[in-house]
């Protein structure tokens, strides 16, 4: 027995000496993690309207709302920079839209010089891209279509003691709006208290309808509105149709006015050119048109009174009276339906971003819904949210830097129209594409020195512009985990793009498109490796 | 390694420490108390290339499964038989860079096998042979799932969910391949059962051919695909411990 063990231990000793010494399965393997959490992310842009393509400086947002959570940077932190006028945001998977549940948060923006904006955003289940546009008017240079005017009055014993009167200037053949104070007016601030002063900054700025700059501004999520207190009393929704708006601010050491002792004198200028939704032709003097306030910090429309349009010097006008301080706008409150959606038959390999124009029936000039990015593959569906009941006009464009995003009226020739209905009904527009062979991107940076994540393929949205064309940055799309495919670039132009990555940092890289195939790894410059190489 | 391996090696070692044996010397396994009859049986049972005939049940590390046997001469014998191990998974954990990684091996392993055993001059009541062949494995897969280990987050937000995904990697060595080892035939020989053992191992003739997918936040990952091969190369041998429980006619 005892020499069979040892024969036994003999042989198993000798077969050891067959077993060569292998290299590890896994050696010199790269091992990454490379997460793309959001299902639906959100790209802003925040521009002065003047100069689209110069970010306001100093720029603050503070996120709320129902989903407000659920909202993060892109890069997966709580941190809410604007960088270079731009901030990219995803909804956490968990708390992404369904169904009759959309995500919906406001953005509110601040910045030196600029007025303030809140901007309420909606997503939609199936928009998993989406942009958001916001305009930012500085009064100290205003764009296009928008008029400011400011003046400083001495009170005594806070109070008027002369008549007080503010017009916005009107370029030849643009309208504008005025404010009359009376002699003996105080001043109140928002809880109904009486302001002491020596002195009432004021503050008037008109926006006409001739310029998509001016009517870029119109408060809130573009002429959508979900928190509306109509005549009646009652909660709505809806779309407005403007003929004009304005928003007047005063305060006195600090303090904002927000209510009159008496009744102040509002005149906003009707442009009559513009054809009047109600009747089908240009406004004219006894039109009635009603009249809405808004509260920049709330959020809330609601409805004032019916504003019947006169003749003043020429021009006409609707004037009326108000005891408390606002934006102010003529508008027809059009009937939305939350959700309207569209099969997009684009012919194409792979999804695509495009721009979407909505204009409601009998409107051919201003859209209802206006540079409404989509990325959407072929026979899939995009969503859009408060869209005007009834008939529509559907343009759609190629996302080209070409066209711009933030003013519709420049645009080529759209790729696919549909009229009908989106509410209630998913329609199909067929899109006739140029034939154009897609550029395809896969991308990967390679980290050096050991880093936890040596491969890294971001999920990131970017932004483009032609080189040498000082334009706008425009969202070209969504990269996912490195991967992205586009027939917006033109072969053999020069592009500057732009990624903000990690909350607070700007990425920029001009690039002729010399291929059609970019599938390249990249070795990560070490400046930047402590933002990607984590 | 699993719990039936080692019952596997545990079983073979008990059985060779408990079976009567001497080396070099003839078995005394008979049961009857005269001894100049004992000496006979073994001498009648002992010798291998008497036993012209018989059929085993093969438990060890390449599976179970049946072998024949026949010996031609007090030389030569040739077996022929199929080993199957049911799927078994183990799992294993692993550094990959400063990454921590699990991976879950799932392995199957079939073969049928064809063998020549050399019985040495010496020892030869108890079976003491070499042995050398070929096997046909129409099953040698290792399918893997890895997934890393640790908390890991993006920004803010952990992600160690169903999102994460995993990297799969199967890898097969099926074809044909050469045995070569040693054993004893004898440990246990009554007149109708025996006990063998044997060791030795299986080298894989065919490259591995692997395929490697990678899903959720681990997309990408494939690009080791080609890595894994080249590591492989030194992976041919497939070690072997199995008993043998003979059935004489």
């Amino acid at each position: 027995m005892k020499r069979i063990y040892i024969a036994l231990v003999a042989v198993s000793m000798g077969s050891a000496l067959f077993f060569t010494q292998c290299k590890k399965p896994s050696q010199d393997f790269d091992f990454s993690v490379n997460a793309d959490v959001f299902d639906n992310t959100v790209a802003v842009k925040l521009y002065d309207a003047a100069t689209p393509g110069v970010a306001p400086k100093n720029v603050s947002i503070t996120i709320e709302g129902k989903s407000a959570n659920g909202v993060y940077e892109i890069s997966g932190k709580k941190l809410f920079k604007i960088v270079d006028g731009i901030i990219s945001l995803g909804i956490h998977p968990s708390m992404a839209p369904k169904e009759g549940n959309p995500v919906e948060f406001v953005i509110n923006v601040t910045a030196p010089g600029y007025l303030k904006v809140r901007m309420p955003v909606t997503v939609l289940a199936g928009q998993e891209t989406k942009m958001v546009a916001i305009s930012m008017i500085n009064t100290e240079n205003p764009p296009l279509g928008v008029t400011v005017v400011s003046e400083t009055v001495t009170l005594t014993g806070g109070a008027t003691t002369t008549p007080v009167a503010m017009g916005t200037p009107a370029a030849p053949g643009e309208v504008s709006a005025t404010v009359a104070i009376a002699p003996g007016t105080s001043f109140k601030d928002a809880a109904g208290n009486t302001i002491n002063g020596a002195s009432l900054s004021a503050t008037m700025v008109h926006f006409n309808t001739k310029h998509a700059a001016s009517l870029n501004a119109f408060p809130g999520s573009g002429f959508n509105a979900d928190d509306v207190k109509d005549a009646n009393g009652n909660i709505v929704s809806g779309m407005f149709q403007t003929a004009g708006f304005t928003n007047i601010d005063m305060d006195m050491g600090g303090t904002s006015v927000k209510e009159f002792s008496q009744p102040i004198n509002v005149g906003i200028g009707i442009d009559a050119t513009q054809t009047n939704p109600a009747t089908g032709a240009p406004f004219a003097v006894g039109d009635i048109i009603p009249i809405w306030s808004y509260q920049v910090e709330t959020g809330k429309w609601e409805y004032e009174k019916e504003g019947v349009i006169t003749n003043n010097g020429g021009n006409l006008e609707v004037a009326f009276t108000t005891t408390h301080l606002t934006y102010y706008n003529l508008a027809f409150l059009q009937n939305t339906c939350a959700e309207g959606k569209l099969n997009f038959n684009t012919g194409l390999d792979k999804a695509e971003t495009f721009l979407v124009d909505i204009f409601a029936a009998n409107e051919t000039v201003i859209p209802a819904v206006a540079g409404h990015v989509v990325q959407v593959a072929n026979g899939a569906q995009a969503a859009f949210e408060n869209v005007p009941t009834g008939e529509v006009t559907v343009k759609v464009y190629r996302n080209v830097a070409e066209n711009s995003q933030t003013n519709w009226k420049l645009r080529a020739a759209p790729v696919g129209q549909f009229t009908g209905t989106l509410c209630g009904a998913t329609p199909t527009i067929q899109l006739t594409v140029p034939v154009t062979t897609p550029i395809t991107f896969n991308i990967e940076g390679r980290c050096k020195n050991n880093a936890t994540n040596p491969v890294v393929r971001p999920s990131i949205d970017i932004w483009y512009r032609l080189t040498g064309s000082n334009a706008e940055y425009s969202m070209l799309g969504h990269v996912s985990q490195g991967m992205f495919s586009t027939t917006n670039l033109n072969y053999m132009s020069s592009y500057d793009f732009k990624v903000i990555w990690d909350g607070s940092n700007v990425f920029l890289r001009t690039k002729l498109i010399d291929s059609m195939n970019y599938q390249r790894t990249i070795d990560v410059p070490p400046a930047y490796e402590q933002y990607f190489c984590k | 390694m699993t719990s039936f391996s080692r019952i596997s090696i545990s079983t073979a070692l008990i059985a060779t420490l408990c079976a009567p044996a001497v080396f070099g010397q003839e078995l005394n396994v008979a049961t009857n108390n005269n001894e100049d009859d004992e000496i006979e049986n073994v001498d009648t049972v002992a010798r291998p290339w008497q036993q012209h005939r018989s059929v085993a049940l093969l438990l060890g590390t390449a599976g179970i499964g049946a072998q024949g046997n026949i010996t031609l001469s007090k030389s030569w014998g040739i077996r022929a038989g199929f080993q199957i191990m049911p799927a078994f998974t183990i799992s294993q954990d692993d550094k990959i860079g400063r990454t921590d990684v699990e991976h879950k091996y799932k392995i199957n392993l079939a073969n049928i096998h064809v063998l020549a055993d050399y019985y040495l001059p010496f020892a030869q009541k108890i079976g003491l042979r070499v042995t050398g062949g070929l096997a046909g494995f129409v099953s040698a897969k290792a399918n893997v799932v890895s997934v890393p280990i640790g908390e890991y987050y993006y920004g803010d937000i952990p992600i160690n969910d169903e999102r994460m995904g995993e990297v799969k990697t199967k890898v097969n060595r099926s074809g044909v391949a050469a045995y070569l080892g040693a054993g004893f035939l004898n440990l246990v020989n009554t007149k109708h059962f025996g006990l063998s053992a044997d060791i030795g191992s299986y080298y894989l003739l065919p490259a591995a051919d692997v395929e490697m997918t990678a899903s959720g936040y681990l997309s990408g990952n494939e690009r080791n695909q080609e890595q894994l091969k080249e590591n492989l190369k030194g992976y041919r041998w497939l070690p072997v411990i199995q008993l043998g429980f003979h059935y004489k006619f």
